[in-house]
């Protein structure tokens, strides 16, 4: 009998028992999934995004179904850093496995301070959502330029000496040019994609559904984005890729590691399937064994591209 | 995933799917809902579907929703449930209408879909309490769309049926029947889901005259386990326990109707300024 593959997974400073991460803002702080699933099972909970402060979130409609994916924009409702850290950190201790501390913040300072409340505490990483708006810049997202990203990073990095991950919003020209500005400045890995801006719209009212008017696409319908964007990243930069977007299936998340991640989220798919985290990890798990790999390692970043030049001679 | 046993076309559009569930026959409580996948692994029609529960026989272990067909999904799900497949869902979810006191004299008001949760409290209450006294206020749009009327009959001790265009029962709303009952504060606890508009004019109805009022709200929803945080709605900050103030001007809070509903005590609700009805 071949032994169990190695699902162990390196991403920069810490390492994962197996690559499945639920994604931040689809798995709650975990409480809400025990019910469904075990969460030994996980490589690491990536939490709901946490602000300095408590914040109420955007009125409803928040969700809308779209072909193949769903479009949110809850706002980051969430009860703050402080409440995170009483309350819903000794929850998730109690189990095996990693806690991951997605934060948002209005300006640089605020990520850091953040960062400095979260170093004694008892979180494996830090996951740097830069997807927010800069209120001191006119609202652009700090994730679109390389500049506010970078100055973002550095700020988190002085204040925070554990892994440090930084998530890549997908709403920009260059991604690599981006995952480049995180690492330069002190990430440990990155983790991509956070959701692509969209817009759906009720042609009786004449009106967007959500009552935000656009808000951010995930599930199947970004995979190919998110993959491709994995792939350009992971060809750009030395720290490790976590990569997502859509993934639903083993095969899915596969593609990602073939594509250079070291491991993956999974958000939407949660939704639909509470235990699709634990199906995904199987998936990976028998594709391994089918394969005769022995480590998710020995697929990370093994896709071989064409060469369409050489196909026509 | 459970086996369905029976699926029941009740009038255009609209379904009954009664399934088997030992589980779900031993917990269901009147008010909660189950979110129903609509197809296999269908990526149109992908997120699960709240549908209250409205009835259960504790018995037989049968377990019955009635859904309309309204767009991608439930046209999926009519399309696809039938005798001996199998019904893909999460349930029950989450909080139930208050049971009423002993001796309490109850009314229920629907509209449309919100008649479904009634029916399963009519019929719970009828089976374990012969001390309530219960009137239901039900409205409809057409004749034609009157449905479960028979059910109705049995659980409740007078039913009062409205419709639109007065093709059956009162012409109207269906509080144009109730409204006057409940200012009289004939009833102790009146218990409400359908319409926002209905639901709001209900609750204000009942405020005034002393009843309690349990609404139940829609939203839409993503996980429908109080994960993603996207079926919010506004529910008022008390300052203390047991105060009795209205629920309106003070503070809110977004709460969820898949965690902390659906029902809600209507006095917390802080109603929409926009109505859409
Ligand atoms: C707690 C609760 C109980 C319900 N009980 C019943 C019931 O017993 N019978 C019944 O027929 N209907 C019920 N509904 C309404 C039912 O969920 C919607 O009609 C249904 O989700 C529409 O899906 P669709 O695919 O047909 O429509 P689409 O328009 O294709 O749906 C698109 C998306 O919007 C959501 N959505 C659309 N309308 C509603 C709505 N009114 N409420 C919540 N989400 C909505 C869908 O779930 C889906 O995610 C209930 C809703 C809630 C919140
Ligand atoms: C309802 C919802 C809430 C989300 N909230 C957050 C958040 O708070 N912070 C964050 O970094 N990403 C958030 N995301 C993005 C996801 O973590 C993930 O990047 C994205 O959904 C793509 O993965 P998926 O297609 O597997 O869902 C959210 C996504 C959804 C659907
Ligand atoms: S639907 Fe996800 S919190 Fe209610």
């Amino acid at each position: 009998m071949t032994p169990a593959p190695d699902l162990t997974a390196d991403i920069g400073r810490i390492k994962l028992k197996n690559p499945v991460i639920a994604a931040s803002g689809t798995f709650g702080f975990g409480r809400e999934y025990s019910e469904y699933i075990d969460l030994n099972e996980l490589g690491a909970i990536a939490v709901k995004g946490l602000t300095l402060d408590p914040r109420r979130g955007n009125p409803p409609p928040r969700i809308a179904e779209t072909p193949a994916g769903i479009l949110n924009s809850i706002g980051l409702q969430n009860p703050g850093i402080r409440e995170f850290i009483a309350k819903e950190i000794p929850f998730l201790r109690s189990f095996d496995t990693a806690i991951i501390a997605n934060i948002a913040g209005n300006t640089p300072e605020e990520y850091g301070l953040m960062a400095e409340m979260l170093e004694n505490e008892a979180v494996d990483a830090i996951e740097v959502n830069v997807s927010c708006p800069n209120i001191r810049h006119g609202g652009a997202a700090f994730g679109i330029s390389a500049e506010s990203i970078a100055r973002v990073t550095e700020e988190v990095r002085r204040k925070y000496g554990g892994m440090l991950i930084v998530k890549l919003t997908p709403n920009v020209t260059d991604i690599k040019a981006m995952a480049m500005a995180a690492q330069k400045a002190g990430a440990d890995a990155v983790s991509l994609i956070n959701t692509i801006l969209g817009m759906a719209v009720d042609i009786e009212t004449m009106r967007p559904i959500l009552a935000n008017n656009y808000g951010g696409l995930s599930g199947p319908a970004v995979k190919p984005v998110a993959l491709r964007m994995v792939h350009e990243t992971a060809s750009a930069v030395d720290v490790p890729v976590i990569g997502m977007g859509g993934i639903q299936s083993g095969s899915d998340a596969v593609e990602f590691i073939l594509a250079g991640a070291s491991a993956i989220m999974v958000g939407t798919a949660s939704f639909i399937y509470p235990n699709a985290c634990v199906e995904i990890k199987r998936g990976i798990a028998n594709y391994l064994i089918r394969h005769g790999f022995g480590s998710v390692r020995e697929i990370t970043g093994r896709l071989k591209l064409n060469r369409p030049d050489q196909l026509e001679e | 995933m459970e086996k369905i046993m029976s699926v029941r076309q009740l009038c255009d559009e609209i379904t009954s799917i009664t399934f088997s569930s030992r589980y779900m026959a031993a917990e269901a409580k009147p008010g909660q809902f189950i979110a129903v996948k609509c197809g296999n692994n269908s990526m149109d029609a992908m997120l699960r579907r709240p549908v209250s529960i409205c009835r259960a026989d504790r018995w037989s272990n049968e377990i019955t929703v009635v859904f309309q067909v309204k767009g991608k999904g439930t046209k999926l799900l009519a399309e696809t449930a039938e005798t001996g497949s199998y019904i893909d869902y999460i349930g029950p979810l989450v909080n139930s209408f208050k049971s009423p006191p002993a001796g309490a004299k109850i009314a229920v008001v629907g509209g449309g879909l919100g008649i479904f949760p009634l029916l399963f409290l009519l019929e719970e209450i009828r089976s374990t309490r012969k001390d309530i006294k219960a009137d239901a206020y039900l409205g409809f749009r057409k004749n034609d769309s009157v449905i479960l009327r028979e059910e109705f009959t049995k659980a409740a001790d007078n039913i009062y049926i409205s419709t639109d265009d007065g093709s059956c029962g009162r012409k109207g709303f269906v509080t144009d029947i109730c409204l006057p009952v409940i200012d009289a504060g004939s009833y102790d606890i009146i218990y409400t889901c359908g319409p926002q508009a209905m639901m709001k004019c209900v609750s204000k109805a009942a405020e005034k005259s002393g009843s309690e009022c349990y609404v139940s709200l829609e939203q839409r929803m993503g996980c429908g386990i109080g994960a993603c945080l996207a079926c919010a709605c506004r529910i008022a900050v008390r300052p203390a326990e047991g105060s009795s103030q209205a629920a309106d001007g003070g503070g809110w809070e977004y709460k969820h109707v898949c965690r902390d509903g659906p029902v809600f005590r209507s006095r917390d609700v802080v109603w929409d300024k926009t109505e859409e009805s």
